[in-house]
C-alpha cells in the first residue's frame, strides 16, 4: 500500500527563486492494482516518485510505504520497493549476473538467495544468452531486463515505475508491460508515472492526472471520462490540465 | 555488521575500477614503469650530454697584443681548448655572437714585461654566458689561468726562497661524511616527495571521477540510492575505492622508482651521484605519512566527483585543483628537509616536509606528531565535506 498526503516539495532555484515541484498532493495505491501517475513533462511525476523512493526528502506532507514513513523510516521503506525507470543506467563493466548479486547483497540477501532468485530471474527474462557478457556490450532492451531483474531480486511488495518505457522499442516497451502486469497478479502494489495515453489504457487501474505539480483528478478511465465528459483519454487529460481545444481547434 | 554494505559498494567499485585499463595504466604502469623510464631518458641525455661537453675541443679566440707570451703559450698547451688568432675586440665579440668561437682572450701588451718585474697585470675574456657551451670555454680558460697564476706564484716564491706554504698559513682541511648512499638519498628526498604526491593524486582522478560524476551520468546513482545502503555507507565505501586506488600509485611510485635507482643502471647511478639506500624506519615513516595524505587526497577528489554534473564538468573543475597539488609538490625539488615546526601543519607541505627528512633519516618526534595529527584532523574534515555534499539534494540532482 502507497499512500501520500498533502504531499509537497519545493526547490530553490537561482533564476526562477523557489518552485514548487510538488503541491500538496495526496493518493492511494492498493496492493494487486496499478495506479497511473499520468502528467506532462515538468508536471512533479519524478519528484513525487522520488519522494516515494526516499531519494529526495519532502518540504511538507507525509507518504507511507508499506506501512513505513519516508521521512522517519526511509531504510525500510527503500527494503520494500523495487524501482525502475527509463533513465536508470547498468554498470558497464560488471555483468548482468555480477550486478543483480551486487544489489542483491546490498539488500541483504543471503548468496544462497541471491542465487536461486537470479537463475529463476534469468529463466523468466530470457537473459541466459548475455548474463555473463558486460553490461556495456548490451542492447537497450537487454539492459532494460538487467534493471528488471535488478529492481525485484529482493523481492518487494511495492514497486515504482517512473516513465520505464521511455526511449525503449516497441519490443522492448512490450517486455516491461508484461512484466508490470505479472507484479499486479502477483499482488504487489504498483505506480507508474507516464505521458503516454496507450499505456495507461492498457494498464492501469486507477489514475491520477498529475498538472504543476499538483493532483487534477482521481479515479478510473470510466471515472475520468464521465467526470470530462471526454471519451478519447488525450482529451480526457487536456481537459482536466486546463489546456483543452480553443475556439479555434487548437 | 555495521557498514557491511560499505564492504560490499567497495568491493563492487574496486571490481570495476581495475577492469578500465585507465586505472591500470595510471596506478601501475606509469608509475612503476613510465616514470622511471622517462627518469632513464632523461639521466641518459643529461650523461650523454655531460661525456660529450667535457671531451668536447672548444675553439677559442686570442687577441695577442703583447706578441711573445707565457701565457699564450700555455693556454695552447690545453688540448681541451683548439686556440685561433683574432685581430680585433669587435671582431671577437660578433665571432662569439655567431657562435664561431666560444671565447676570446684578450692579452695586453706589456702582459710578459709586467710579469717578469714581479708585477700584476690583467687578462681580458670575452664570452656569451648566455651560451652553454661560451660559459664552459670562460671556465676553461679561468681553470687554466688558475694553473698558469700557481706556476708564476711559484717561480716568485723560489726566486726568494720562499716555501709557497707562506701564502696558506692556515689550510682548510673539509671531509665530507656524507656517504654515497646520503647524496643518493638528497637526490632521492627532492624527486620522491614530488612523484609520489603526484602520482598519488592523478593516479585516482580516473577512478573518482568515474565513481561519482560517471553514476550521475550513466543513470545509475538514482538506482543505488534506492537500495538499502545508506548514504554515509555509499559514500565510505567509494572513499575507500579512492583512497586504495591513490595508495596503490603512490606505492607503485615508490617502489619503480627506488628499484630503478637501485638497479645499477649507469644513467641512474649518474642521476643519483652514487647508489642510495633507505633505512626501514624511513619507508616506515612514509608509509604512514602517504596514509592521511592519501585520504586527503581521495575525500578531495570524491567531493568533487560528487559536485559535479558529469565526468566532463568533474574535469574541468579539477583543473584549478591542480595547482593546489603540483606547486607544493614541485617546491621539493627546491626546499631542503629541515624547517621550523609551523610547517608540520600546512596542509600538504607538511607530508612533503615528512617525507624529506625521513629519506635524509631526520626523525623529529614534535614535527612527525604534528604533521599526522594534522594531515589526519584535514583528511577527516575533507571526508565529512564530501558526506555533506553526498547527503544534499541540490548537488545530487543538479541539473
Amino acid at each position: 500500500m502507497i499512500e501520500a498526503s498533502n504531499l509537497s516539495k519545493v526547490f530553490t532555484d537561482k533564476k526562477r527563486g523557489e518552485v514548487r515541484a510538488v503541491d500538496g498532493i495526496s493518493f492511494k495505491c492498493r496492493p494487486g492494482s496499478i495506479f497511473a501517475l499520468l502528467g506532462a513533462n515538468g508536471a512533479g511525476k519524478t519528484t513525487t516518485l522520488r519522494m516515494l523512493a526516499t531519494i529526495l526528502t519532502p518540504t511538507s506532507g507525509e507518504a507511507t510505504i508499506a506501512g513505513y514513513n519516508v521521512i522517519d523510516e526511509p531504510a525500510k521503506v527503500r527494503s520494500k520497493i523495487g524501482f525502475l525507470s527509463g533513465t536508470t543506467g547498468v554498470y558497464g563493466k560488471l555483468s548482468p549476473r555480477e550486478m543483480i548479486e551486487y544489489f542483491g547483497r546490498l539488500y541483504g540477501l543471503e548468496d544462497s538467495v541471491i542465487k536461486q532468485r537470479s537463475e529463476h530471474l534469468f529463466d523468466i527474462l530470457n537473459m541466459r544468452d548475455f548474463v555473463n557478457g558486460r553490461c556495456d556490450k548490451l542492447s537497450t532492451g537487454q539492459k532494460q531486463k538487467v534493471s528488471i531483474a535488478r529492481s525485484i531480486i529482493h523481492e518487494p511488495p511495492v514497486m515504482i515505475f517512473d516513465e520505464p518505457t521511455s526511449g525503449l522499442d516497441v519490443m522492448s516497451s512490450r517486455t516491461i508491460m508484461t512484466f508490470i502486469e505479472n507484479c499486479r497478479k502477483q499482488g504487489k502494489t504498483i505506480i507508474y508515472s507516464t505521458h503516454i495515453m496507450s499505456e495507461v489504457e492498457r494498464l492501469c487501474d486507477e489514475i491520477g492526472v498529475i498538472h504543476n505539480g499538483q493532483i487534477r483528478a482521481i479515479g478510473t478511465l470510466q471515472q475520468l471520462r464521465e467526470q470530462t465528459g471526454e471519451q478519447n483519454l488525450e482529451m480526457v487529460f487536456l481537459k482536466l490540465c486546463g489546456e483543452g481545444r480553443t475556439e479555434n481547434g487548437f | 555488521m555495521a557498514f557491511k554494505n560499505s564492504l560490499i559498494v567497495y568491493r563492487k567499485e574496486l571490481t570495476e575500477a581495475f577492469r578500465d585499463k585507465r586505472v591500470i595504466y595510471s596506478t601501475i604502469i606509469s608509475p612503476m614503469l613510465v616514470i622511471p623510464l622517462l627518469w632513464w631518458v632523461m639521466g641518459y641525455f643529461i650523461m650523454q650530454r655531460n661525456t660529450e661537453s667535457n671531451q668536447e675541443v672548444l675553439k677559442i679566440g686570442m687577441i695577442d697584443h703583447s706578441g711573445n707570451d707565457k701565457l699564450s703559450a700555455f693556454l695552447k698547451n690545453d688540448n681541451t681548448l683548439d686556440i685561433t688568432p683574432v685581430t680585433d675586440v669587435a671582431d671577437a665579440q660578433q665571432q662569439i655572437r655567431d657562435r664561431k668561437l666560444r671565447a676570446v682572450v684578450e692579452i695586453p701588451q706589456q702582459f710578459q714585461s709586467q710579469l717578469d718585474a714581479d708585477q700584476n697585470t690583467q687578462v681580458q675574456v670575452y664570452f656569451d654566458r648566455s651560451n652553454e657551451k661560451s660559459t664552459t670555454a670562460e671556465q676553461r680558460v679561468e681553470k687554466s689561468l688558475t694553473d698558469f697564476n700557481d706556476k708564476i706564484v711559484n717561480d716568485r716564491l723560489s726566486r726568494h726562497n720562499l716555501s709557497k706554504d707562506i701564502l696558506k698559513p692556515v689550510e682548510l682541511k673539509e671531509q665530507n661524511v656524507a656517504s654515497s648512499d646520503s647524496m643518493g638519498s638528497l637526490i632521492l628526498s627532492a624527486i620522491l616527495p614530488y612523484i609520489l604526491v603526484l602520482m598519488g593524486f592523478f593516479g585516482g582522478t580516473t577512478v573518482a571521477f568515474d565513481i561519482a560524476a560517471g553514476e550521475k551520468e550513466r543513470g545509475t546513482l538514482e538506482t543505488l540510492l534506492v537500495s538499502s545502503a545508506t548514504r554515509t555507507e555509499i559514500v565510505i565505501g567509494k572513499f575507500l575505492t579512492i583512497f586504495t586506488v591513490c595508495s596503490l600509485a603512490a606505492v607503485s611510485s615508490i617502489v619503480g622508482l627506488v628499484l630503478t635507482f637501485q638497479s645499477g643502471l649507469k644513467a641512474f647511478s649518474f642521476m643519483a651521484k652514487g647508489k642510495m639506500s633507505i633505512s626501514y624506519p624511513s619507508v616506515a615513516l612514509i608509509v604512514v605519512m602517504i596514509i592521511p595524505l592519501m585520504l586527503m587526497f581521495a575525500a578531495v577528489l570524491l567531493a568533487l566527483s560528487t559536485f559535479a554534473r558529469n565526468q566532463k564538468e568533474a574535469q574541468t573543475m579539477f583543473l584549478p585543483l591542480t595547482l593546489f597539488v603540483t606547486m607544493p609538490a614541485a617546491l621539493s625539488f627546491v626546499l631542503g628537509a629541515e624547517t621550523t615546526l609551523k610547517s608540520s601543519v600546512i596542509p600538504l607541505m607538511n607530508g612533503i616536509y615528512l617525507i624529506k627528512q625521513a629519506l635524509q633519516g631526520i626523525f623529529d618526534p614534535t614535527f612527525i606528531g604534528l604533521a599526522l595529527l594534522s594531515s589526519v584532523i584535514y583528511a577527516g574534515l575533507a571526508i565529512v565535506l564530501s558526506l555533506a555534499l553526498f547527503n544534499r539534494e541540490e548537488v545530487l540532482f543538479r541539473s
